[in-house]
């Protein structure tokens, strides 16, 4: 099955906090496609903001970013975009 | 049985319950090993030398009867059934109480690098808290996307597509006096033989998070009540926004079962389609009494079918 993924690490000092959580998860819901987001072996719905939260990913922690549907190569690109600038953080 | 997790003979040490310490071996060597099988043995009679049923994976009882076995033996014997023992290498041995390994019993033990840990309970008690104790330490696992809320004692798990109304379900579950165990992110474990509990994580406990509003926190604006910490999840809803293009069949009648099979178990699974103005809490509500009846031998659908066919034949007779 097609499946788009990438590997991301956080880049704000604050990690995955609140509001950067909110921002991934209405970024995630622009696309149609399924994707979750894994730390540690633990997968979550990317589009859940209870999910993401619930990972609590600080700074430095990598994640996995897994796709599926379509724009599913446009939507882990984005995504992966938003952890990597770091949630447009100054830090 | 679903695959595991490993977790290290030193967690065994950490939970006070089962009363353990380690003879041979210091904790940062124990945090080493690891344990992978939720099972247990007696050892029996692999002290005998009969060893062919020794599952080196599971952790060794060996008791009382074990020990008066063995102080049966002359010297050179009991050094050659502790090492034909010992030699197979079991991830541990454990002694309960009032059984402690003798000096002999150490050395060999060092010898083939087996670790002895020791219990203050009789093995009788001992053996349900570690098989109870494994299998929550090595339960199979699984995160769903999906609310878990206990609907008059029923566990339902509530899945659907981001958007379809999954929360506002579940808060109008708990202000019709249900409890919330876990909103969109639930945990789930597999206990042997067919339980399946799932709990919210420790994070995210108490909470909701509602479109609109944010974050609530159940327990704080509905009370202690309206929270649940685990739940036996006893089936599964997926709720799907309702097409009039789709194909697919909804069940009319309720003769046929469908099950969701999660962690390797199944249970009931009902596909709901949800429109605009859906009365869900109503729906989870007829969901869960259904549920009952059901577990109470009472098939509201069977029974239907059986009246129309005879009276179908009774009529066709004619």
């Amino acid at each position: 099955m097609m499946m788009a993924e990438r590997t991301v690490t956080i880049r704000n000092k604050l990690g995955l906090h609140a509001r950067a959580a909110s921002m991934f998860v209405k970024e995630a819901e622009r696309y149609a496609c399924e994707v979750e987001m894994e730390k540690s072996g633990v997968r979550v719905n990317a589009k859940s903001i209870m999910g993401i939260l619930m990972l609590a990913a600080p700074f430095g922690s990598t994640l996995k970013l897994i796709a599926k549907g379509p724009g599913e190569e446009e939507c882990v690109a984005a995504l992966a975009r938003l952890v990597e600038v770091g949630f447009e953080e100054e830090s | 049985m679903p695959s595991t997790g490993n977790i290290s003979l030193k967690r065994l040490l950490d939970n006070p319950d089962l009363s353990l310490f380690a003879e041979n071996l210091d904790e940062a060597t124990l945090e080493q090993r690891e344990l992978k099988d939720n099972r247990v043995q007696v050892v029996g009679l692999s002290i005998a030398g009969f060893t062919d049923h020794l599952y080196r994976e599971r952790v060794q009882l060996f008791g009382k009867s074990e020990m008066d076995y063995l102080n049966t033996l002359t010297d050179d014997e009991r050094r050659a059934k502790i090492a034909s023992f010992l030699e197979r290498r079991p991830v541990a041995v454990i002694f309960t109480d009032p059984v402690r390994p003798t000096d002999l019993f150490r050395e060999i033990a060092g010898q083939f690098e087996v670790p002895l840990l020791s219990t203050r309970m009789t093995s009788s008690i001992f053996i349900d808290f570690i098989k109870d104790h494994l299998n929550r330490l090595l339960a199979a696992t699984s995160t769903l996307h999906a609310q878990l809320i206990d609907v008059f004692g029923v566990g339902m798990l509530i899945m659907g597509e981001s958007g379809v109304g999954k929360s506002e379900t579940s808060l109008d579950l708990v202000m019709r006096g249900h409890k919330l165990v876990a909103d969109d992110v639930v945990e789930v474990r597999y206990i042997p033989p067919d339980h399946l509990v799932g709990a919210c994580n420790e994070m995210m406990r108490d909470l909701i998070e509602i479109r609109g509003i944010g974050l609530i926190n159940v327990q704080r604006m509905f009370g202690v009540t309206a929270v649940g910490r685990e739940k036996q999840i006893d089936c599964v809803i997926n709720l799907v926004l309702w097409d009039q293009s789709s194909t697919f069949e909804y069940e009319r009648i309720g003769s046929t079962v469908r099950y969701y099979e999660i962690l390797g178990v199944k249970r009931p699974y009902y596909i709901i389609p949800v429109r605009h103005g859906s009365n869900l809490s109503s729906l989870m509500e007829v969901i869960a009494r259904d549920h009952m009846l059901k577990s109470q031998g009472i098939n509201i659908a069977e029974d239907f079918e059986k009246k129309l066919e005879k009276k179908l034949s009774e009529m066709g007779g004619k």
